[in-house]
């Protein structure tokens, strides 16, 4: 899996790649938390490029959720391929994460105070 | 003239003689120098007592004021100290110089020995072996310590005892006693690497048993809480299957019957794989036996259930489909907390059972939880399954699919649960055709007689 952090303004936009999995979870866990923990809690995750989300994939997005509701922050995703979609479809996770269809709208709402 | 010739022959042979004494003896005490040295060398093999021996060794068989014994780096070229003879020992522990720094540096990259007579007029002597040593370094002498060709460490004398210097023949002396300390630090080295392989092996033995036990501890929990294979109840036949994978994945099923003769069935996948997740399964399904027993409906007992087990500071969760079925009428209500989607297998085809898309349990405290209402008609078969059946891998990473199972069931869908469900498991084998189970698999098939 490939992750890249963009920072603007106070928001930092994750770019996600590949595979989120049970072997590539932790590699987005060591990058989302330290952000996290500097205080950053308004992330777009762009999901363009990737391919496949497991159930570990769902925890961390969990994590993302729950880090960033405790500092009264948000998180938007964009970009989400059909079998992603699907995935969070099937597990209710669309109900819990703002889904937009471009780059602009996830940048607005997660800007919103 | 003849006696004076004889009497001068006689004093040069007593003189070649004397010689020759001279000479054996000093043959002899060198043999026996180093046959002394040979026993002090081989009388231990642990580090520390060895390098100990070399170097009171040297010291006492060249009365040097103090010895040292630096070894070389193999993997960085660079020199250090164990540690040394003398009263200063403590102080010189730790030293580590360059590749080719100081006169030890120069002796282990050219491998030739040196005899200096005045330290303090050679430019090679870096002088930092003398400040950390604390012993003003007067003479000294430094020769390599070689092993199959390769330069172990260099062997190090200072200061010559009783004011004197170290000679040409010390040298030598020097020379000879490094050849059997090559022999025992060699040996010493085999000896630590030998020992580290051992603890490496006993270590990985060690975590290896550690995590085989717990795949142990998982599976039982697993299979302790699964209430059986089947169940038949009026119209109704069910069957449910669980292949755990090799890292137990957290798939569970579970069925009873409640007081008013319906029958809840469920069937879930937890998101963490071990002991962890066998931990968490069972505790939801001891939550679902209990808040199954008062009379509320599955997305009820599912809201319930999430109230118990769902935390701000946890991302464990688990997928979950729960319906309560009525046996009679093949009727039922059902509760979809995001578990792949059901699906419904008749002669005529396969459908999917709408529902209304909830978070999984655990996953956030407040989660909303809806029911939907559904029924099976005769000959229909209600098909509970984990992402272990569509996301089964053969060789080339393909996965079976939903459509493949779609079709599996399809084909089968006249067969009883419990066929069903077999049939089932195989087609998803011969798709793997031996590709090893990544996730656990489960399938649970509930059929309303014609």
């Amino acid at each position: 899996m490939m992750l890249e952090v963009e920072h603007e303004g106070e928001m930092a936009i994750l770019r996600f790649a590949g595979r989120l999995d049970g072997t590539t979870v932790r590699q987005a866990e060591e990058r989302f938390l330290p952000l996290a923990e500097q205080g950053t809690g308004r992330f777009v995750f762009d999901l363009t490029g990737l391919e496949y989300i497991s159930s570990a994939g769902l925890r961390f997005m969990l994590l993302a959720a729950k880090k960033t509701k405790t500092l009264n922050g948000r998180v938007a995703l964009h970009g989400l391929t059909d079998n992603v979609r699907e995935v969070f479809e099937i597990s209710g996770f669309l109900s819990i994460f703002p889904v937009f269809s471009s780059r602009e709208e996830a940048l607005a709402y997660a800007a919103e105070r | 003239m003849l006696l004076k010739g004889i009497t001068v022959m006689l004093a040069a042979a007593a003189a070649v003689l004397a010689g020759f004494v001279l000479y054996l003896r000093r043959e002899w005490k060198r043999a026996s120098v180093l046959q002394h040295v040979g026993l002090q060398l081989n009388s231990t093999i642990r580090r520390r007592e060895l390098l100990n021996a070399i170097m009171q060794t040297a010291a006492d068989t060249m009365k040097a004021e103090a010895s040292s014994i630096i070894l070389v780096d193999q993997n960085s070229g660079e020199l250090y100290f164990e540690l040394a003879t003398g009263d200063k020992n403590e102080e010189i522990r730790e030293i580590r110089l360059q590749p080719g720094e100081g006169i030890a540096g120069w002796v282990a990259q050219t491998g030739k020995s040196v005899l200096i007579e005045d330290a303090a007029s050679d430019p090679r002597w870096s002088g930092r072996v003398a400040v950390r040593l604390g012993i003003p370094t007067r003479n000294l002498m430094c020769v390599p310590v070689v092993s199959n060709g390769a330069i172990l460490g260099v062997l190090q004398v200072i200061n010559k005892r009783g004011n004197r210097k170290f000679t040409r023949r010390d040298l030598r002396l020097l020379e000879m006693i490094a050849s059997p300390a090559a022999v025992a630090l060699e040996n010493m080295f085999l000896y630590e690497a030998l020992r580290e392989t051992m603890e490496h092996v006993r270590e990985t033995t060690a975590a290896r048993e550690r995590m085989e036990s717990e795949l142990r501890i998982a599976r039982d929990i697993q299979r302790s809480l699964l209430p059986g294979e089947r169940l038949a109840a009026d119209r109704m036949r069910l069957a449910a299957r669980l292949l755990p994978a090799r890292e137990v994945g957290g798939d569970f099923y579970h069925f009873f019957p409640l007081e008013d003769g319906r029958l809840l069935i469920c069937l879930g996948d937890v998101s963490d794989k071990g002991v962890p997740s066998a931990l968490f399964m069972s505790t939801l399904m001891i939550w679902i036996q209990a808040k199954a027993k008062t009379g509320r409906t599955p997305a009820e007992i599912l809201e319930a259930v999430n109230r118990e087990v769902a935390r701000d500071d946890s991302t464990m969760f688990a997928t979950l489909f729960l319906a309560l079925f009525d046996p009679r009428s093949g009727r039922f209500l059902h509760c979809d907390a995001g578990h792949c989607t059901p699906l419904i297998a008749s002669p005529e085809g396969v459908r999917a059972l709408s529902t209304r898309k909830c978070l999984p349990l655990g996953a956030m405290p407040d989660a909303v939880y809806e029911d939907g209402e559904a029924s099976l008609g005769p000959g229909e078969t209600l098909v509970l399954y984990t992402d272990g059946i569509t996301e089964a891998e053969n060789p080339e990473g393909a996965w079976y699919t939903a459509e493949r199972l779609r079709a599996a069931l399809q084909d089968h869908a006249e067969r009883d649960p419990d066929e069903l469900a077999d049939l089932v498991i195989g087609d998803v084998r011969s798709f793997a055709a031996g590709r090893s189970q990544s996730d656990d698999i489960a399938i649970l098939a509930v059929r309303f007689a014609k």
